[in-house]
């Protein structure tokens, strides 16, 4: 008989923050529509259309734990494209530490590849080593749209130490992935 | 709370959670359809492109018959098919690429495979009679396809039903901190708010059933892309059940890792035929805990799809479906591209298949009269 892993009752309060303050309701209500799409995420280009403060307000979506799942989650990968300090410090400490809630976490490496590149590549080698395979398999995924010679040469140290056979594969396909 | 709710409040996602085996059905409030009953499948047979890169498919609705669902393929997923023109009886143009807004028919655009349904509109109801469709592939040498047809003789009940199935692969950390006896309620306070959503159309589930997946859990529990989606949708049972099966994941990315609220077969997705890369619907569960009824929105919408029913309205505005009583938002006001929900209030975005998860979204009339057609449907 299973049971639900410890791990992920700790997820269920791990990085949920209460909802901040934020200025601009329009806006949020705004952001919140396009992170609600069925089948289409939210682009950089249709957040940015938004206007000045969708990265501020993204990062308090993100944080906001009286919202969907799925929406933070959109929130934390779209972050991304709003490559500030501030989010990167954010992003870093969500995406390596343990006991964080597993789906945002896959989503914050994905935006830290994708805002950072190889700038990030300290914190999706620790990634990369994580004790969960799904998050392993997504940091071995956005390292192989990272294309990089440095990102490739993470990926190779990984699969030479990997054992399980999904990440491995994940692994393998990445290294086949052109940007 | 419907009959065949009670009986999946017995027990449904506890005991998939903690490892139940599989339990075959639960109960319905009438007797199971026969799955061949009403229903006759034509193979088409294999056709190759010719010079211009398409291919000509005819196909032949009995007298009687409510819709065709014709699907052709498999073609891979480098390459994407649609559909340029289709004509019905005596040369009728039903369908023209050039002008798609021109008909009351909408086609997708695929890879692997391509399904297309006729009528999706009360406005263009199938004849008898010969048809042909002809098909475009995006391909740079020639390519083969198998198309077969599923026509519909069944009529159209006064109160029709759709069974599903639900499978659940590798879900179980979405309801972190409920415990077993919460979330088989939350699981059938989802499925009363899908029928909730589908009355409009005067659609209901009949019976429910569910199972952990017995396949590569590990793979499946992300779907990542086209291939994996169409990988897991090939493990619905060839045996041509008549209902729509609901993969539950713990969520779909797109190639770029952004998470996907669900993804159907199609639309339409390939009713009554199972094992292909368009037999059901795959649902972001990741919200199980935090707002069921997100996933009850994604399942009804996405039912929707794999139905047969298209956008009410696109996120840009550059498309909409061809029914008239679904409206046709156009108003952008702030000018951003975007059409969002606030812009649309009581001009599409109450309706089921508005581009996102708006609460208190129903399914119209037309809609269900499209959906009451399907072959999945009884």
């Amino acid at each position: 008989m299973r049971t639900l892993p410890t791990l992920l009752l700790v997820a269920a309060v791990g990085f949920a923050h209460a909802p901040l303050a934020h200025a601009d309701d329009a806006l949020r209500a705004q952001v919140v529509d396009l992170l609600s799409a069925y089948e289409e995420p939210a682009t950089a280009a249709q957040l940015r259309a938004l206007g000045a403060g969708v990265g501020a307000e993204l990062l308090a979506v993100a944080q906001d734990a009286s919202l969907s799942h799925t929406r933070r989650a959109g929130a934390v990968f779209a972050l991304g494209y709003f490559p500030t300090e501030a989010h990167r410090g954010w992003l870093s400490a969500l995406a390596t530490t343990e006991g964080g809630d597993a789906i945002l976490r896959r989503k914050a490496v994905y935006a830290l590849a994708a805002g950072w590149g190889d700038a990030a590549l300290p914190d999706l080698g620790r990634a990369l080593a994580a004790p969960d395979t799904q998050l392993r398999a997504a940091t071995a995924r956005a390292l192989g749209r990272l294309g990089s010679a440095a990102a490739q040469d993470t990926l190779r140290a990984r699969l030479a130490t990997e054992a399980d056979p999904m990440v491995r594969s994940t692994l393998s396909s990445a290294l086949g992935v052109t940007k | 709370m419907t009959p065949a709710l009670d009986r999946v409040a017995s027990g449904l996602f506890a005991l998939a959670l903690i490892g139940a085996p599989l339990l075959g059905l639960a109960a319905c409030d009438g007797e199971k359809l026969d799955p061949e009953d009403g229903l006759e499948r034509e193979d088409l047979g294999s056709f190759t492109t010719d010079t211009g890169g398409g291919a000509d498919i005819p196909f032949e609705p009995a007298a009687g018959a409510v819709s065709a669902l014709v699907h052709c393929g498999p073609y891979g997923y480098d390459t994407l098919a649609t559909t340029e023109t289709i004509t019905g009886p005596g040369g009728t143009a039903l369908y023209d690429m050039e002008d798609p807004t021109g008909t009351a028919m909408r086609v997708g655009i695929m890879s692997d495979l391509l399904p297309v349904l006729l009528p999706v509109s009360p406005d263009l109801d199938l004849a008898a009679g010969a048809h042909s469709m002809r098909m475009y592939f995006d391909a740079e040498a020639a390519v083969t396809v198998s198309c077969s047809a599923v026509y519909r003789t069944q009529p159209v009940e006064a109160n029709p039903a759709v069974d599903i199935r639900l499978v659940f692969v590798g879900v179980n950390d979405v309801a972190p901190g409920l415990n077993a006896a919460e979330a088989e309620t939350t699981l059938a306070s989802v499925l009363e708010e899908v029928n909730t959503m589908w009355s409009g159309g005067n659609l209901e589930i009949g019976s429910v059933t569910y199972e952990d997946f017995d396949g590569d859990v590990a793979t499946y529990t992300v779907v990542d892309g086209d291939e994996e989606l169409g990988a897991l949708l090939r493990t619905v049972p060839s045996t041509n059940d008549r209902s729509i099966t609901f993969f539950f994941v713990q969520e779909i990315t797109d190639d770029a890792g952004a998470t996907i609220l669900g993804l159907a077969g199609g639309p339409p997705g390939t009713a009554a035929v199972g094992a292909t890369s368009k037999s059901g619907v795959v649902v972001t569960a990741a919200s199980f805990a935090s707002d069921p009824g997100e996933v009850a929105r994604i399942m009804a919408h996405e039912g929707g799809h794999f139905l047969g029913l298209f956008h009410s309205t696109e996120k840009d505005g550059s498309e909409s479906d061809p029914l008239s009583d679904t409206p046709e938002c156009s108003n952008d006001a702030d000018g951003n591209g975007t059409l969002a929900s606030s812009e649309c209030e009581g001009t599409g975005a109450e309706n089921l298949m508005w581009w996102n998860t708006k609460e208190g979204a129903t399914m119209s009339a037309d809609q269900g009269w499209v959906v009451a057609r399907s072959a999945a449907v009884r």
